[in-house]
């Protein structure tokens, strides 16, 4: 069954800036859902409408198939963790946890034990008399994540809650976060600009791009199965080199060529391909799957920019056609006086339509 | 890196040491003046300390009394009167020298003189001479305290009341003309209180308000309203907002969240616009003598009395005791504005 259910949903602020544009979406009970995107993407937006922060200017919110639109967000029975922390400065670890139960009229025994309980989850069991300003800035959002457990949501809204933090406690608290999702089983939707922390989390993720949803899938499918050329742009790390190229056909053998190569393209795709013969398309390779090749099995060579190592490979950095073009090898020697190298494809790549920016195959 | 720690210490309490020195010094002056006797006031060099008593020499001459004091600068006794009258010298030691004594107590001590030999003595002064001349020469100086203090209270609870809620509701809403709305604020500051005193005095009779503590707030209120919207309308933008909402997301509703969020997090801001609004009230005696000339303030009672009385000690009595409640006013506020100074982050 849905746990939340968005329909149609749109968001215009201040009477002209679409932020949210008609967006559908099922959520499944016990899922750890990942909004994913860049800066300004609307998923901030997005989470404040569910929470009730926001008011819906068109379509509809349902939590466990009920319409929630018009509720006030202490009744829907959400918790969240924010950007900022949003914890209270002027009152005791301990208080800011009880906040939630003390308005509920839960029983003196009842709110100690569970505050204990969720502390010692997260970790701040000996800060509870502590206020805020005297903690670091990973404690203050364990604070967070106690508040938001110790209420025992139907749902978790957690926006960016790993962004004020350095690298490493970065990646320590995903898994903490991981866990906690584990143990509760809470539908969980998590925002965040960070591909990799999303790749990491998530069951699925929903990719934003102004306003809208362009994919949503498990990170498997994102990544390997890219839809639109924004998504195998924004997933990965270095991020997929997009070729144009032109499609033609010899001998009925279809082939993608442009000044630097002439690739022959299988045969299987040669249906879906079949409406852009002697059109621009564009190609996209991801980094791993463009490798170093001999010079007689090569497809083109690239003009080495400079090369990053990694420790376990190298991103080389070239040009093809004056455009950047960046690929990952395992080959770890030293490349310090090499100007070209000659690249050839593994098979595995894109196709786009260049007009709508979609994949063909 | 030691050095420049030096440095930077030096530098720090040279500025804390010169900003004591130009705070203490004046309130030193006039705090020493204020229990000076009237013949120290004309003593010259002036003393450094107040004297606490004073040494005299009597003398027995042509069947009267010579009354000298010791005067320290040129180190011998100086002669005041002569008389053999009790009340004279009765009267002579309590204004002049701070002296409170009865004609037999007088009489008592300076007869030891007519054996021929002159006779040596120390009168302990009055300390608190001026000030209790201070209330017994000003006609109802005690209710004028009361006043004073009902008029600063009713300017706070004013102020405060009306201030924040414009203050809140140019920090959280949007609305037409809020811009105008924080400009006129300002503009309403600029008019000085005397210049709308006069115009207000008018709508204050007809609402036969003049001359009472609640027509003096309202008046006084006028421009610390102004002043408490900007003050608290930037404390409240510096509240998160994120804050607030996160109090609804865990179960409150609006009342709840403001009494338990916004509130505490802006009652430093309070404190310090009830501070402003207490020392307007306080200190102002001109919109006073306006508006409530015939139940006067402590503040208008003082000014009257050193425009009326060339006894500078007298006035410095007064000064101290205007001083005093919004001394105790900002000792028991101290704490949040401690807080105001960033104890607390919001
Ligand atoms: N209160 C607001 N008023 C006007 N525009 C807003 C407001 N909040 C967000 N926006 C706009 O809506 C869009 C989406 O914002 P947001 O949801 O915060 O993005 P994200 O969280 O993905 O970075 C942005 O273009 C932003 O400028
Ligand atoms: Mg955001």
């Amino acid at each position: 069954m849905e746990f939340l259910e968005l329909k149609n949903l749109t968001k215009i602020y201040q009477k002209d800036i679409l932020a949210i544009d008609k967006i559908d979406l099922k959520i499944k009970d016990g899922e750890f859902l990942v909004l994913l995107g860049p800066s300004g993407c609307g998923k901030t937006t997005t989470m404040r409408m569910i929470a009730g922060l926001e008011d819906v200017t068109e379509g509809e919110i349902f939590i466990e198939g009920k319409l929630v639109n018009n509720l006030q967000p202490r009744e829907r029975g959400v918790s969240m963790i924010f950007q900022s922390y949003a914890i209270w400065p002027h009152m005791t670890v301990f208080n800011n946890i009880a906040y939630a139960l003390k308005i509920k009229k839960m029983s003196k025994e009842k709110i100690n034990e569970t505050v204990k309980k969720v502390a010692k989850m997260s970790n701040i069991e000996e800060y509870l008399n502590r206020y805020p300003s005297q903690l670091s800035g990973g404690q203050q959002q364990r604070v967070a994540v106690a508040r938001a457990m110790a209420v025992d949501p139907k749902l978790f809204l957690m926006d960016e809650p790993l962004s004020n933090l350095d690298a490493k406690l970065r990646v320590s608290m995903r898994t903490d976060l991981k866990e906690m999702h584990k143990r509760s089983g809470a539908t969980t939707i998590f925002v965040t600009h960070d591909q990799s922390e999303a790749m990491s989390l998530a069951d699925r993720i929903v990719i934003m791009n102004t306003g809208t949803i362009e994919q949503i899938g498990t990170p498997n499918e994102i990544y390997h199965d890219s839809k639109t050329m924004f998504v195998a742009d924004f997933i990965g790390s270095p991020s997929t080199n997009f070729v144009d190229v032109k499609i033609i056909s010899k001998d009925n053998k279809l082939f993608a060529k442009n000044d630097a190569f002439e690739l022959p393209i299988d045969d299987k795709f040669n249906d879906k391909l079949h409406g852009y013969i002697d059109k621009d398309v564009v190609f996209g390779f991801r980094p791993e799957n463009l490798v170093l090749s001999s010079d007689e099995e090569k497809l083109f060579d690239i003009d080495v920019v400079l090369v990053e190592p990694q420790g376990s490979h190298s991103v080389i950095v070239g040009r093809l056609l004056s455009k950047q073009i960046k690929i990952v090898s395992d080959e770890v020697r030293d490349m310090k006086n090499i100007k070209t190298l000659p690249i050839k494809s593994n098979g595995i790549y894109f196709i786009f339509d260049k007009e709508t920016e979609k994949r063909i195959c | 890196m030691i050095s420049k720690n030096l440095i930077v210490r030096t530098t720090f309490y040279l500025f804390i040491a010169t900003m004591l020195i130009a705070i203490l010094i004046p309130v030193f002056f006039f705090v020493s003046t204020s229990v000076y006797s009237e013949y120290e006031v004309y003593d010259f060099p002036r003393k450094f300390l107040p004297r606490t008593s004073f040494d005299l020499e009597i003398e027995w001459e042509n069947d009267q009394y010579n009354l000298s004091v010791f005067d320290e600068a040129n180190n011998e006794y100086e002669l005041l009167i002569q008389s053999n009258d009790m009340d004279r010298f009765r009267l002579y030691l309590k204004r002049s020298l701070s002296i409170q004594l009865n004609n037999e107590e007088i009489e008592n001590d300076f007869s030891l003189s007519k054996k021929g030999e002159p006779i040596y003595l120390t009168y302990k002064k009055d300390l608190f001479y001026n000030y209790k001349t201070f209330f017994s020469i000003t006609n109802n100086a005690g209710k004028s305290v009361v006043n004073s203090v009902m008029a600063a209270g009713w300017t706070i609870i004013i102020s405060l009341f009306f201030g924040s809620l414009a203050g809140y509701s140019i920090a959280r809403y949007k609305f037409a003309g809020k811009s105008q709305l924080s400009l006129t604020l300002l503009v309403v500051r600029m008019f000085p209180g005397v210049a709308i005193a006069i115009p207000m005095l008018v709508y204050l009779i007809k609402m036969n308000l003049d001359n009472t503590m609640i027509g003096l707030a309202i008046v006084y209120s006028v421009g610390n309203i102004a002043l408490t919207a900007w003050i608290t309308s930037s404390i409240f933008t510096g509240i998160n907002i994120e804050l607030e909402e996160a109090s609804y997301i865990f179960g409150a509703s609006k009342l709840q969240t403001f009494r338990k969020i916004t509130l505490p997090l802006a009652f430093p801001g309070f404190i310090a616009c009830s501070m402003y609004a207490f020392l307007a009230a306080w200190n102002d005696s001109i919109t006073a003598l306006i508006l409530s000339n015939n139940n006067p303030t402590l503040s208008l009672v003082i000014y009257k009395a050193i425009g009326s009385s060339s006894a500078i000690q007298l006035s410095a009595a007064g000064a101290v005791i205007l001083i005093l409640p919004a001394l105790v006013f900002t000792f028991i506020i101290k704490n949040y504005i401690n807080q105001l100074w960033g104890e607390v982050k919001l």
